[in-house]
């Protein structure tokens, strides 16, 4: 399969700092790739040199087989993080302007897919508004239309589902996926690493502009194995941990996001130790808990960070808790 | 299809858009049509209002203190004979002058009615001035002017040389005395004075008045149709016209483009841009769309123009070649001024932050807008000659050599054409540099030190 996306060795610096250090990237086409890390590691300034709105100081790079996505740009869509409309264009309007700008033809069926797609976002009544006079959520629906409704072979995404509520962010999940199955390549930053997660079969993980982790899902969820048994006793009290804490294989227990925790030896068989601790005390629940990419973040930043860092990066890249809570309410 | 790496449909898409977003809104036409033609419609009126606000017919005492013994008698005469005048006396042998003033006379108020008490030759100037302060509550009994007339007013002291000066007269009034008042009040005075000196010198004033005061006659132009009067002020103002015309196409395209780029920056909108079209792409399109907004201005006003030059049958004052030098000017000298604001729009977050990185722009225009005046005044002289040579002052002055009545040889407004040419791209490929690094720079605006990095990191 032939990459849709390749990046040698690519940097980027503004004056003194540099906000990407010697990426090399490819990414296949038809894959769904997320681009994870906290805000400022570098995200943006990548995608912006892929779009060709930045150049890059050093390195080659290449978009849908030409040498810029400057020749490439009708074939490519993009929501850009940074995020405007025209205020005093209608929305219909907007949208063709769009569309032509990215080579489709004016007439009626540019008309039809405008028309298409705002029923689709659920906007039918919207199209001879004007722009600022749309809510902030539905303006991002109008700007994500701009971004497939040329149907590009490369879908790029940032930071999508920032000031969405928990039904728009399903929505856009749900046309996300949709577009990844129609065959298109699809790349999708956030910072709140738990919405990629959910969406992205493939991780490149940013950190300090330097790629940190590159890897289909499944061989992330292979190589960091379980370390922790979340346990819930049906009563409280100290008998259970005592229980728990008592198995051979168990390091110690303790609570972690409101929940008990088992924190396996390293050598301990997860599968056999989820046995172990629901045998040891009656218990409500017994979860074998999978490290989240935010823990996976965490742990290969910790070499490089103090504890006051880690604190602030864990903050960073869960978004907050509403973020965390919109993700699931929306997953 | 595309033209130095650009795709031509994209570029044209963004000047239609920029184009129509500009030309076609409220604002513009309420600004390009109806503005003029209000401020049009409303010369009759400011005309009607400042003819209706003649001062009111002033009365009261005017006291001459006649130091010469010789003229009191006749301006105490052509004082009170103001009151039965209908237009004041201009106080110019000078034919022009006086058509013109003619023509203001109109606007001039009643005239001043007064009596005139005559005061002894001797009088102390100091306590004649203290009735100027009396209130008598009789606006006929006040006196409003005291005229103090200089002993040698008439005639040259004994030890005086021919050619001396004669002496003249000091006037004295109340604080409230319109000034229109005065005016008419010291043209009488004047030639009374002139007069009685031309007596004093034994001359008919008459005659003297007649040998001095030559008629002009309009000049006739002599064509191959006839021969008709010559239009000698609109030849002088024409040229001004032109420039005018160009400073206005240029201003109002060029503050456009400032604008709607500093908008789409500061909405966002931009970067959604900048992912369907390149840069040079994005800024091209735009300075072509408001190149159509201020060519569509230049036409509309020049249109008029020739429609008023129909109409009054003065077409043939002004050539067609001029026009269309005009609009290949116009065109150079807004690709200049019109790229370097698209990267000030698009270096800055808002129109407030522009205002200083539009100063050395706005300098460099308004000196080329009051340079070619003096040009259009002088249009061979070596300096205009090369100052119609030289970016960014080159096409306001070749433009206004060209519709002088000294229009330059063919050579040199091509090599003109050539260096604005060479100009335009310089500008354009500085603010190229400027637009691509600016447009997505948010926070501190830059001064003129970051806009050099940015042309050199480009």
């Amino acid at each position: 399969m032939s990459n849709a996306i390749r990046m040698n060795g690519v940097r980027k610096t503004f004056g003194p700092k540099v906000a990407v250090e010697g990426i090399d990237l490819s990414v296949p086409e038809g894959s769904l790739h997320g681009f994870i890390g906290p805000n400022g590691a570098g995200k943006t300034t990548t995608i912006r040199m892929i779009m060709a709105i930045l150049f890059p100081d050093r390195g080659d790079l290449e978009v849908l087989g030409r040498k810029s996505a400057v020749e490439s740009k009708d074939r490519i869509g993009y929501l850009p993080e940074e995020r405007g409309v025209y205020k005093k264009m209608k929305v219909a309007p907007f949208l063709e302007h769009m569309g032509r700008l990215k080579g489709l033809d004016a007439g009626p069926s540019l008309r039809k897919a405008t028309r298409d797609w705002l029923d689709r976002v659920g906007l039918p009544d919207v199209a001879q508004k004007k722009c600022e006079e749309l809510s902030k959520g539905m303006q991002q629906k109008v700007q994500f239309i701009a971004s497939v409704l040329h149907e590009p072979d490369l879908l790029i995404l940032d930071e999508p589902f920032s000031g969405l509520d928990p039904v728009n962010m399903r929505l856009l999940r749900d046309l996300i996926r949709e577009q990844h199955e129609g065959g298109r390549t699809v790349i999708f930053s956030t910072h709140v690493m738990v919405q990629a997660e959910q969406l992205c079969d493939h991780i490149v993980m940013i950190h300090n502009g330097k790629k940190v982790l590159d890897d289909p899902l499944g061989t992330i969820r292979s190589r960091y194995e379980p370390t922790a048994v979340w346990y819930e006793p049906m009563s409280d009290g100290p008998t259970a941990d005592a229980a728990v804490s008592a198995i051979e294989g168990v390091a110690g227990v303790g609570e972690h996001d409101g929940h008990r925790e088992a924190l396996l030896s390293e050598h301990a068989d997860a599968g056999v130790m989820v046995g172990r601790i629901a045998a040891a005390a009656p218990m409500a629940r017994v979860e074998l808990h999978r490290p989240s990419l935010e823990d996976i973040f965490i742990e290969i930043v910790s070499a490089d960070a103090d504890t006051d860092e880690l604190q602030q990066l864990r903050a960073a890249v869960r978004g907050g808790e509403n973020a965390a809570s919109e993700a699931e309410v929306g997953s | 299809m595309k033209l130095l790496g650009m795709q031509t449909a994209k570029v044209a898409r963004v000047a239609g858009r920029e184009f129509a977003s500009t030309a076609l809104t409220k604002g513009f036409i309420i600004g390009a049509l109806v503005l003029p033609a209000f401020f049009a419609a409303l010369m009759p009126l400011i005309v009607f209002l400042v003819d209706a606000a003649k001062p009111p017919a002033q009365v009261g005492v005017v006291a001459i203190i006649d130091r010469s013994q010789e003229v009191g008698p006749a301006l105490s005469e052509s004082l009170i004979a103001l009151g039965d005048e209908d237009t004041p006396d201009i106080p110019s042998p000078d034919a022009d002058v006086a058509e013109l003033a003619g023509a203001a006379t109109a606007l001039l108020g009643d005239a001043p009615r007064v009596s005139v008490t005559l005061e002894p030759a001797d009088a102390d100037n100091e306590v004649v001035r203290q009735r100027l302060l009396e209130d008598t509550g009789d606006d006929t009994q006040r006196t409003i002017a005291v005229i103090d007339v200089d002993a040698d007013a008439i005639r040259r002291g004994a030890d005086a040389q021919p050619g001396d000066a004669f002496g003249s007269y000091s006037v004295f009034t109340r604080p409230e005395i319109d000034v229109r008042t005065v005016g008419r009040m010291r043209g009488a005075i004047d030639r009374t004075i002139r007069d009685n000196r031309y007596a004093a010198a034994g001359q008919n004033a008459e005659e003297l008045r007649a040998l001095t005061t030559v008629q002009r006659r309009d000049v006739q132009e002599v064509t191959e149709s006839g021969t008709r009067d010559s239009n000698q002020e609109l030849k002088l103002i024409l040229p001004f016209a032109v420039i005018i015309l160009l400073f206005m196409g240029v201003m109002t395209g060029g503050q456009y483009l400032l604008t709607t780029t500093i908008e789409e920056k500061s909405s966002r909108v931009i970067e959604v841009l900048l992912s369907a079209t390149s840069p040079m792409e994005l800024m091209l399109g735009k300075i072509l769309g408001q190149l159509g907004v201020g060519m569509l201005l230049l036409l509309m006003y020049t249109g008029l123009g020739i429609v008023a030059l129909i109409v009054f049958s003065m077409l043939d004052l002004i050539a067609w070649t001029t026009i269309v030098y005009m609009m290949i000017f116009f065109l150079l000298s807004y690709i200049m001024i019109a790229a370097l604001m698209a990267a000030v729009g698009a270096a800055v977050n808002e129109l407030r932050e522009a205002q200083s990185l539009m100063g050395p722009i706005m300098l460099v225009l308004m000196l080329t807008f009051y340079l070619s005046f003096p040009v259009s005044l002088s249009p061979s002289a070596t300096w205009a000659v090369i100052m119609s040579m030289v970016p960014p002052v080159a096409p306001f002055a070749m433009l206004a050599r060209i519709a002088s009545s000294e229009p330059p040889p063919f050579w040199q407004i091509a090599l003109s054409i050539g260096t604005c040419s060479v100009g335009a791209w310089l500008s354009v490929w500085l603010a190229a540099k400027v637009f691509r690094v600016g447009l997505l720079m948010f926070g501190k605006p830059p001064n003129i030190r970051t806009l050099i990095q940015w042309v050199r990191m480009a």
